[in-house]
């Protein structure tokens, strides 16, 4: 087995959404589904820490969301 | 992130420089944005039913900002499928909205609209000389090509385009009230640029026009006919092609969108130019006063989602036409 690192995976990148009209999305960063699960979801984010709120993931290339092309979902927390 | 999500205004460097910072690519701030400030829930789905089309136009959208047409990115990512609040400033603040159309030329929703504004525009010229007709004038159909070389750029368009209008003049000028009308157009899935003439004069003999095509733009294939349809459906196979798009490769239509840039596809000259109409969707398809009340209409900020505004309550009140968009009849 070669001691070479495998290519540097990607991760989703996550933007909190305005909750105020005016008021500039927020770049929460980059964050990896848990181990053997496919996508991020709600419930990550929370154990991650984040807030209530709605927030934008952008699935990394080659691992869309469901749908036909999806890279985009839209992810929210409730209180 | 600019806070209105206002796609005729947005501010490249600004956008560059946060796409770079969240190491995304601008095309995916742009859908970001579309996303964040045009979300809608309307159907209780999250998916969104046309990311087809939003895969496909983003596509389009990446040749354009590689080649620095990031606003027009913008707005072909947003034609459609988003709109504008209007507001009524009347005392019952009746709320509108108005969608957000790109009006490029590529755009499978925008072509079609092209096409339609286009007839418009030239009907009553070719309604008048088929009316009228000359003694020894008949519509004619030329197709002027050019050859391949698998590259299409704006010069090369412009040129073309000299090519074909001086070929026009130097067969026609002598000949009193002729007019031809022509439309670019390419192959589909490639870039053999060629150009459909609709042409109302006396009888040209094939080699005379063969010659003065290939004396003035040194390329040999051309031939003419007798147009095989008479009066305004000549015009509709005119330009037919306006509303299908030439190549069902994204990429593709990328790259004729920048070629296109600043160059007309359809372009008139004599009797077609002299009497071609209004364009009456500049007119009729614009609400300036509110519908149901008529008072003044006031845009609000920003762009959304076409279910959400609908889901709001509002009411379509037609195109909204800035004023240098006036001119994209093209």
């Amino acid at each position: 087995m070669s001691d070479e690192p495998g290519p540097k995976r990607q991760g989703y990148k996550v933007w909190r959404n305005p909750t105020q009209p005016g008021e500039p999305v927020k770049y929460m960063g980059e964050f990896f589904p848990p181990a053997g699960q496919c996508h991020i979801l709600g419930c990550d984010l929370k154990q991650l820490g984040f807030g209530p709120g709605e927030y934008t993931v952008l699935a990394p290339p080659g691992r869309p969301y469901a749908g036909l092309f999806s890279k985009w979902r839209k992810v929210v927390i409730p209180n | 992130m600019a806070k209105s999500g206002d796609s005729e205004l947005i501010d490249v460097p600004q956008a560059t420089g946060e796409a770079e910072a969240w190491g995304i690519e601008l095309r995916e701030w742009m859908e970001l944005r579309t996303h964040v400030f045009g979300n809608a829930d309307a159907f209780g789905d999250f998916i969104s039913e046309d990311s087809a089309e939003e895969e496909w136009r983003g596509r389009v959208a990446q040749v354009l900002i590689e080649n620095g047409h990031a606003p027009k990115a913008n707005r072909y990512i947003e034609c459609c499928r988003y709109g504008v609040r209007i507001q009524c400033k009347g005392p019952d603040a009746h709320q509108l909205f108005s969608p957000v159309y790109c009006d490029l030329r590529y755009c499978p929703w925008c072509g079609p609209r092209q096409f339609a504004r286009l007839i418009e525009k030239h009907s009553p010229a070719i309604k008048a000389v088929t009316r009228e007709r000359k003694p020894g004038y008949l519509l004619r159909e030329i197709t002027f090509t050019s050859l391949n070389t698998g590259e299409l750029g704006s010069a090369q368009i412009k040129r073309f385009n000299d090519d074909v209008k001086n070929t026009l003049k130097k067969l026609l000028r002598r000949y009193g009230e002729w007019g031809a009308l022509w439309c670019d157009e390419v192959g589909f899935n490639n870039t053999n640029l060629h150009a459909h003439v609709l042409v109302y004069a006396p009888y040209i003999e094939q080699s005379v026009l063969a010659n003065a095509w290939r004396t003035i733009s040194g390329h040999s294939v051309v031939y003419i006919k007798k147009a095989h349809v008479n009066g305004p459906k000549a015009l509709v196979h005119l330009l037919k092609y306006v509303s299908k798009l030439p190549a069902d490769v994204p990429e593709i239509i990328g790259q004729l969108e920048v070629a296109f840039h600043k160059c007309r596809r359809v372009h008139a000259l004599g009797v077609f130019y002299d009497f071609s109409g209004d364009d009456t969707d500049n007119i009729e398809s614009e609400w300036t006063n509110c519908p149901h009340c008529g008072a003044e209409l006031e845009r609000l900020p920003g762009t959304c989602r076409l279910e959400k505004l609908i889901m709001e309550g509002r009411t379509f009140v037609g195109t909204r036409r800035v004023k240098w968009k006036r001119e994209l009849v093209h």
